[in-house]
């Protein structure tokens, strides 16, 4: 007779020290075979370094990480439930609040799989559109990594530089929807308010500026003994191991492995712009830092092209003529059929064919992917986010193992984790 | 005199009063700082008779040096393992008290020996003063008479750092890290076939990007790799 | 020696009530030079330019409830914050700020207490001030404290040594622990050829200078060896459970331990009270000492400014594997050529 510990296992099979990622608890220190002391340390989730909430549970042998155990969830919103309760636009402005420092992205990629499952495309100057504002966000986003990564290691003023440019990002943002956070930029169908005139001016000066400082950064941290000490060597994610725990973004890339969305499944205009993707071949700290500064290079190459072409454009920003698409305000004050049309739009929204839809763009962090199942009704049936700090967070525990205490506050840098994200 | 005989007595009362803390005080961090106070009071013995040069160093190594490694020590060590000072083995208990006992009938000899006691050496005020002062008085002590033990002490000490050295020494010192052969491409094929990694290009099949020369500036002392295409890998 | 003892006590109340309050100033002086690096505006609210910003500080900190963490080890959490205070004033009182002057009868001594062995007795005081963060750390229960205060122990052992050797070239030079002779001997001009330089031992002592001052930002636990308080990575460190007026006792140490390291590198190696006029006026030469301090001041806060921290394993590499080789070096090129102009 089969006892049902053979079959399915049960936690009593395990023995209490079961060398499982996830088996540390605060609770208890360990003493090694060889008599020496294990301390456990709780790291987070109120600690200046874990980038908002994660908590990091760490077995320490002096200064050295025997054991290191990520535990998430607590700023789990729900975002996926949520969605599932929303009219598929009122579901956008939920995005934004996973990966609070680059929302635009965040936003992209929701009505990107909606446009997919309603098989819509954005006119062509709206999509110009998206990638200049998505680049923008994706500078941004770097610059909070960089600022709180060199804060972390204890550059104190690099986080102060970084958000002096992050400010003039979120002024452009601010002129072009409103919001400087979080922004609901994006909208199904393209933009359905006009571009503001002075907006491309506003880019203009800071893509005159921004290079020179990113000169100023590399100055501090590239010709930095300290810099190079705390980064070189720490934290080397192979090939292998960057593929095994399926990282993206620039975990990835950092390690020598050619993937980027943008090239590798080219969405909106990104095939017809001219940049190049920066491969780093040690996988460490400093390749990942590299490949992010380089990143932020190419993306100033980006929205130069980007704008170019688009100031030229005078064509339409919104796909009216799609049946899921808001339709225009213009006579909604003036006209009652137009007002009517419009109200019924906004309280009952629209009810794309059934059917299912997976995105994933290149995110900031890695691939941000979006998959939404449809069951005909105007309420997304299943939404899912896939989120690429989640994914990258996981090669933490392997990281971590042998490094020094002072490494962890590095290696979590290097990850680029938003908590928000993680949690959803 | 009498300033100088009331300090004397202050100094030597809270040494000894230190003294007695280490031994009573049942946690271990307790009787080190008492240790740390009582030193002090020596120092300040050492103050009082002149010798300012020999304070500075009892603080200096003493207190500054060997008490805080002691401290680092406790500090790591669980209360729990611990010995309870106060209830020892009965034979240890003996032991100690006979030591003890013995220890303080040799002071009491050596103090109650009158041939000690008002007999004042070479090392009087005049003849410190004549080498310059204390400071000078003792290095010229220790580099003429007492050269060979200070020489002994020092090799002692050396071979007491190899040691600790070698005891602890990690079992990997400083792993290099080591440049990847080449990059790889998830939309290649070659680019995630692993086993080919890091043997040299296949037969017959370039790797796309080397000979472009698709380098990023160098920062850092290191160089990135600049890929315009998905499909693009550099070889080994 | 002359003065009597109770006109002694008057210098020293008014050095430490000085060197309170060039504390607190020296807290405002961080933040506004910080702010300038940082491209920020530092205090301005409280009073004008944020002058009272060091009061209103100190008005907050009494103000605040003192909490004591239910496991810690009462009586050493009580006095070890006392221990880095007392010991971070107490080693001003050799520094010589000039000679002596007459006034009304009186001649005073601007040295506190003109010990022989005055270069010791800093290093000597400032090796004790590591039992307040020791003690702390270990007395406040908590496992970010234990670490910081275990780094503590070992950074603040390691540099001693390298701070106490760099001064070695300068006691051959001189031939005395004493500060006084020490200035003195850097009062002296030298003329080579045209020229009449001070014979200020940073120019003799190149190297000796810069380990020092290396060792000196270590000594005091400032960025970039702030790894007892590392606040991104042991939230604070040793100082982690305290707060209120024991918190600010290690805040004033750490800041009073920092001018005192400045008044004694200035000391040693940029002449002290040195500088033009400051033979005739004693109030000259406490202003070229002022003045020299706070350009070490100001190299504190501009290292905080830009430099990452280093690594545990990396600090400890950097005091034994390159400072101490050096400094070993340094000792004996100096001793060689000194023997050798003797000889």
């Amino acid at each position: 007779m089969m006892t049902t510990s053979e079959t399915t296992p049960s936690v009593a099979d395990f023995p209490a020290d079961y060398p499982s990622t996830g088996s540390l608890s605060i609770s208890e220190d360990r003493t090694l075979d060889d008599g020496s002391h294990l301390i456990t340390l709780n790291m987070g989730p109120q600690h200046p370094s874990t980038h908002g909430v994660l908590r990091v549970i760490l077995k320490l042998d002096g200064e050295v990480i025997v054991d290191c155990d990520p535990v998430i969830g607590y700023l789990h919103r729900g975002v996926e439930k949520l969605g599932e309760s929303h009219r598929y636009a009122q579901v956008v402005p939920w995005t934004d609040r996973t990966d609070y420092v680059a929302a635009p992205l965040n936003n992209l990629g929701c009505v990107m799989a909606f446009e997919k499952l309603c098989d819509l495309r954005a006119p062509e100057r709206a999509e110009y559109w998206r990638v200049i504002m998505a680049e923008l966000s994706r500078i941004a986003s770097h610059l909070v990594w960089l600022g709180t990564h060199a804060l972390d290691i204890g550059a104190l003023s690099m986080s102060l530089y970084c958000f002096r440019e992050r400010e003039l990002i979120l002024d452009i943002f601010e002129a072009f929807c409103g919001a400087r956070l979080t922004t609901n930029m994006m909208e199904i169908g393209g933009f359905s308010r006009p571009i503001p005139p002075a907006l491309p001016g506003m880019i203009r000066d800071f893509l005159k500026i921004f290079p020179e400082r990113m000169k100023e950064y590399a100055g501090l941290l590239d010709a930095n003994p300290i810099w190079l000490a705390r980064t070189k060597g720490v934290g080397v994610i192979t090939q292998e191991a960057a593929l095994s725990y399926s990282l993206t973004g620039a975990c990835l890339r950092g390690s020598g492995i050619n993937y980027d969305i943008r090239k590798a499944m080219p969405y909106l205009v990104y095939d017809r712009l001219d940049f190049e993707v920066p491969l780093g071949t040690y996988g460490d700290v400093f390749d990942r830092y590299l490949v992010r500064m380089e990143e932020m290079r190419q993306t100033i190459k980006i929205i130069t092209q980007a704008l170019d072409h688009v100031e030229k454009m005078d064509t339409p920003l919104m796909a009216y003529e799609s049946a899921y698409v808001i339709p225009p305000h213009k006579g909604t004050m003036t006209t009652a059929e137009d007002m009517q049309r419009h109200f019924v739009w906004v309280i009952k929204g629209f009810s794309p064919p059934v059917g299912e839809a997976y995105v994933g763009i290149e995110h900031s962090k890695g691939e941000l992917g979006y998959y939404v199942v449809s069951d005909g009704s105007s309420l997304p049936y299943r939404f899912r986010v896939r989120s690429p700090d989640f994914v990258n967070l996981g090669v933490l525990p392997h990281l971590a193992q042998g490094a020094m205490l002072a490494d962890v506050v590095a290696l979590i840098g290097t990850i680029d984790i938003v908590l928000g994200s993680v949690d959803r | 005199m009498p300033w100088d005989l009331i300090i004397f007595y202050m100094l030597a009362a809270v040494c000894i009063a230190a003294a007695l803390g280490v031994v009573v005080a049942t946690n271990p961090v307790h009787s080190a700082i008492f240790l740390v106070l009582c030193f002090f009071n020596v120092a300040g013995v050492f103050v009082m008779m002149g010798a300012e040069f020999l304070a500075v160093i009892q603080v200096i190594v003493y207190t500054g040096a060997i008490l805080v490694l002691l401290l680092f020590v406790l500090m790591l060590v669980n209360p729990d393992d611990l010995p309870e000072f106060h209830q020892g083995k009965p034979v240890q208990r003996v032991v100690g008290g006979l030591l003890g006992l013995i220890l303080l009938l040799e002071i009491a000899i050596a103090i109650l020996n009158r041939e000690v006691v008002g007999v004042t050496g070479t090392a009087t005020p005049e003849a410190i003063a004549a080498v310059g002062g204390n400071t000078q008085a003792i290095g010229r002590l220790l580099f003429s008479d007492y050269l060979l033990a200070f020489e002994v002490v020092s090799l002692v000490l050396t071979v007491g750092v190899i040691g600790a050295i070698v005891l602890a020494l990690p079992e990997r010192l400083g792993e290099k890290v080591v440049q990847r052969k080449g990059t790889i491409s998830l939309g290649h094929a070659r680019g995630v076939d692993m086993e080919a990694l890091g043997e040299g290009t296949p037969e017959g099949e370039a790797p796309i990007l080397s000979g472009r020369g698709g380098f990023a500036k160098a920062s850092g002392g290191r160089k990135l790799v600049m890929t315009n295409d998905p499909d693009e890998y550099t070889g080994a | 020696m002359d003065e009597p003892i109770w006109l002694k006590f008057i210098v020293a109340f008014v050095i430490m009530n000085v060197l309170l309050v060039g504390m607190a100033y020296m807290t405002y002086f961080e933040r506004k030079v910080l702010a300038a690096f940082q491209d920020r505006m530092g205090p301005t609210r409280t009073g004008p330019k944020g002058l009272l910003q060091p009061l209103a500080d100190g008005a907050k900190l009494l103000g605040k409830e003192d909490l004591i963490p239910g496991s810690a080890d009462k009586w050493v959490f009580f006095f070890a914050p006392l221990v880095v205070f007392v010991t971070a004033i107490t080693s001003v009182a050799v520094i010589p700020f000039g000679t002596s002057f007459d006034v009304a009868g009186q001649t005073i001594n601007m040295t506190i207490a003109d010990l022989n062995i005055g270069a010791l007795f800093v290093l000597a005081i400032s090796s004790v001030g590591v039992y307040g963060i020791i003690l702390g750390a270990w007395a406040s229960s908590n496992r970010y404290s234990l670490l910081g205060g275990l780094r503590a122990a070992a950074q603040v052992v390691s540099y001693e040594i390298i701070l106490g050797l760099s001064l070695v070239g300068i006691f051959i030079l001189t031939g005395s622990l004493n500060l006084g002779d020490i200035v003195a001997e850097q009062s002296r001009t030298l003329s080579i050829g045209p020229f009449e330089i001070s014979n200020w031992f940073i120019l003799s002592q190149p190297l000796a200078f810069v380990l020092f001052l290396i060792a000196a930002v270590a000594e005091t636990n400032r960025a970039p060896f702030d790894l007892p308080e590392a606040e991104t990575e042991l939230v604070s460190g040793f100082h982690t459970e305290y707060s209120a007026f024991r918190f600010s006792f290690y805040f004033l140490g750490e800041y009073i331990a920092m001018i005192v390291m400045s008044l004694f590198a200035s000391t040693l190696f940029l002449g002290g009270t040195d500088g033009p006029g400051s033979d005739s006026h004693v109030l000259l030469g406490i202003l070229w000492l002022l003045l020299k301090t706070i350009l070490f001041l100001f190299f504190y806060v501009w290292l905080r400014a830009t430099l990452p921290r280093f690594r545990y394993d990396q600090l400890m590499g950097i005091a034994w594997k390159v400072l101490l080789p050096l400094v070993l070096l340094n000792i004996v090129v100096t001793a060689a050529v000194r023997l050798a102009v003797n000889s």
